[in-house]
């Protein structure tokens, strides 16, 4: 059995970006979603079963760093892992996201570095 | 802005192209700038330890290869649409990259989303002599220029 997975990010080629290297890195996958924004993405994650989210930080109506918080705030939503997939560059704010749990990626990335953040948040190989 | 900090903006935009796209890109500051008309462009604000935008100007054919490595698919397949996002997409992780090496990893910015210029936009408000940095690139027999302006206080 695959793993249903969320993409949240504002830009359509960078949703498929991802997808594309996530199916190169020979994950599983069985449903996957996208979302544009914070918001739309809690308004899947209130619907559907999800084993991960992967998260950009700069979109508009609610950034990844909003989302985030509201996931952490919500007993059915505070586990599923998250991986941020970001152009952030400031110190505080990655550790601010680490410590909220994420495993972060830095834009532009490689396969590799998002197979390896997917298995560790999924604890895949542990 | 001085020669060590110009190379260090070159390195980014080269390096960001690269690893999105396959792109490869050298400096070229002695030709002319990219005709608006002949191009697409996108920018993006910022604002933070301090404030200001950045543009990126790309010819078309450039682009649609961009696009098209983005995507991993041909070229023929990319349509307008996709060509903007992956430009202001572009825009967002050279901005997103460049200004931790500009202002350091301790400071934080807020990156607006990027959004598309007409040319007539473009001209109006990209002008040369107002950047801080503005680098000219041959990327695959083809060409970009990135406007870095930083506000004044």
């Amino acid at each position: 059995m695959g793993i249903n997975i969320l993409i949240v990010d504002d830009s359509s080629v960078m949703r498929t970006m991802i997808l594309k290297t996530l199916r190169m890195s020979g994950l599983s996958l069985d449903n996957v979603f996208e979302a544009s924004n914070g918001m739309e993405g809690l308004e899947v994650l209130g619907k559907e079963w999800l084993d991960l989210v992967i998260l950009d930080i700069n979109m508009p109506v609610m950034n990844g760093e909003d989302m985030m918080k509201h996931m952490r705030a919500n007993p059915e939503m505070r586990d599923i892992p998250v991986v941020v997939i970001s152009t952030e560059g400031s110190k505080p704010r990655v550790e601010g996201l680490m410590r909220m749990g994420a495993t972060f990626v830095h834009k532009p990335f490689t396969p590799e570095l998002i197979r390896d953040a997917v298995n560790k948040s999924l604890g895949i190989g542990d | 802005m001085d020669a060590h900090e110009n190379n260090e903006f070159y390195d980014v935009v080269s390096g960001s192209l690269e690893k999105l796209a396959f792109l490869f890109s050298f400096p070229d500051p002695g030709r002319d700038l990219v005709l608006f008309e002949d191009a697409m462009t996108a920018e993006a604000f910022f604002e933070g330890a301090f404030s200001g935008r950045l543009a990126v100007v790309m010819t078309l054919p450039v682009l649609t290869e961009l696009a098209a490595n983005m995507l991993g698919i041909d070229i023929e397949e990319v349509g307008e649409e996709q060509c903007q996002d992956a430009l202001k997409e572009t825009v967002n992780i050279i901005c997103g990259n460049w200004l931790p090496v500009k202002a350091g990893t301790e400071a934080v910015f807020n990156i607006s989303a990027p959004v598309i210029l007409s040319p007539q936009e473009a001209k109006a408000t990209l002008i040369p002599e107002e950047c801080d940095i503005l680098a000219k690139l041959d990327v695959e027999e083809e060409y970009c220029d990135i406007y870095f302006f930083i506000a004044q206080i």
